[in-house]
């Protein structure tokens, strides 16, 4: 049996790079900063570091705590409403902000951002292919 | 397994006040009472009725990616600030990175840690 799925939109990332990179807006209460993330199936929610939510004149600890683990151990993160938006779709999501300032990195994962797209991915090539899962 | 929704509104439940929280129990109660129905697999806005998305035009960073490409070497270990492509500032401490930033006044900026070789290498997959 064939599965077919048509996109509106192809973002190329350098499959050269060690993870799937994508441009994500973040904005909160008029604040607006832009950041690298990975598109990460594997995590369960969506994770940025701690000064992306500084920046955005968020204060971290207000919101609520959550342990996550992680192959390098625990690390503690705090939730947050922000807008999202990456690659033209643009929605509000609960997303967690790092507690210690040593993580770097961001992620998309599956609550928040996976769960309301549908994708498609040619690893090999760079392509990642994106619709809302609101579209047919 | 439970609903985005359900996961969402627990997480936020410590941020209510007592009186906040009983407010909320009692217009459950209040719903549940008046009949209100069951959510269907159609509308359970996991399983049917999606978090609406809006459709913005596409913001392009090539420039940003053009001078991340053309200067990763110089910055890793380093967070970087740009701006329409050019570099705003760049610190090794994110502490007085998001400091300096901050103070900058520049809006809407781009931001992005320059992992080192060894930082690069990595496994996901957590939760």
């Amino acid at each position: 049996m064939n599965h077919q799925l048509s996109f509106q939109l192809l973002h190329q990332y350098n499959p050269g790079k060690p993870g799937i990179g994508v441009p994500v807006i973040l904005q909160s209460g008029g604040a607006e900063l832009a950041v690298d993330a990975y598109v990460d199936c594997g995590a369960a929610h969506c994770f940025f570091s701690r000064l992306v939510g500084e920046q955005l004149g968020l204060q971290i600890e207000a919101g609520p705590p959550e342990i996550f683990s992680t192959a390098g151990g625990p690390v503690k993160g705090h939730g947050h409403f922000v807008t999202l938006e990456v690659l033209g779709f643009c929605f509000e999501a609960m997303v967690f902000f790092a507690a210690d300032h040593g993580f770097k990195r961001n992620l998309l994962g599956r609550i928040g951002w996976l769960d309301r797209m549908r994708i498609g991915l040619i690893d090999y090539e760079g392509k990642l292919f994106l619709n809302a899962y609101q579209d047919e | 397994m439970h609903s985005t929704t359900y996961e969402e509104i627990v997480t936020r439940i410590p941020l209510l006040t007592s009186d906040e929280q009983l407010s909320v129990i009692e217009v459950i109660r209040q719903q549940q009472s008046s009949g209100a129905p069951e959510p269907s697999e159609s509308t359970r806005p996991e399983n049917g009725a999606r978090p609406a998305i809006r459709h913005v035009p596409v913001r392009s960073f090539d420039a940003e990616r053009a001078w991340l490409e053309a200067n990763r070497r110089q910055y890793q270990g380093q967070w970087v600030a740009l701006k329409d492509g050019q570099l705003i500032l760049s610190d090794a401490d994110g502490q007085k990175f998001s400091e300096r930033l901050a103070q900058s006044g520049v809006e809407s900026p781009f931001i992005s840690y320059i992992e080192t070789e060894a930082e690069e290498k990595y496994i996901g997959g957590w939760q």
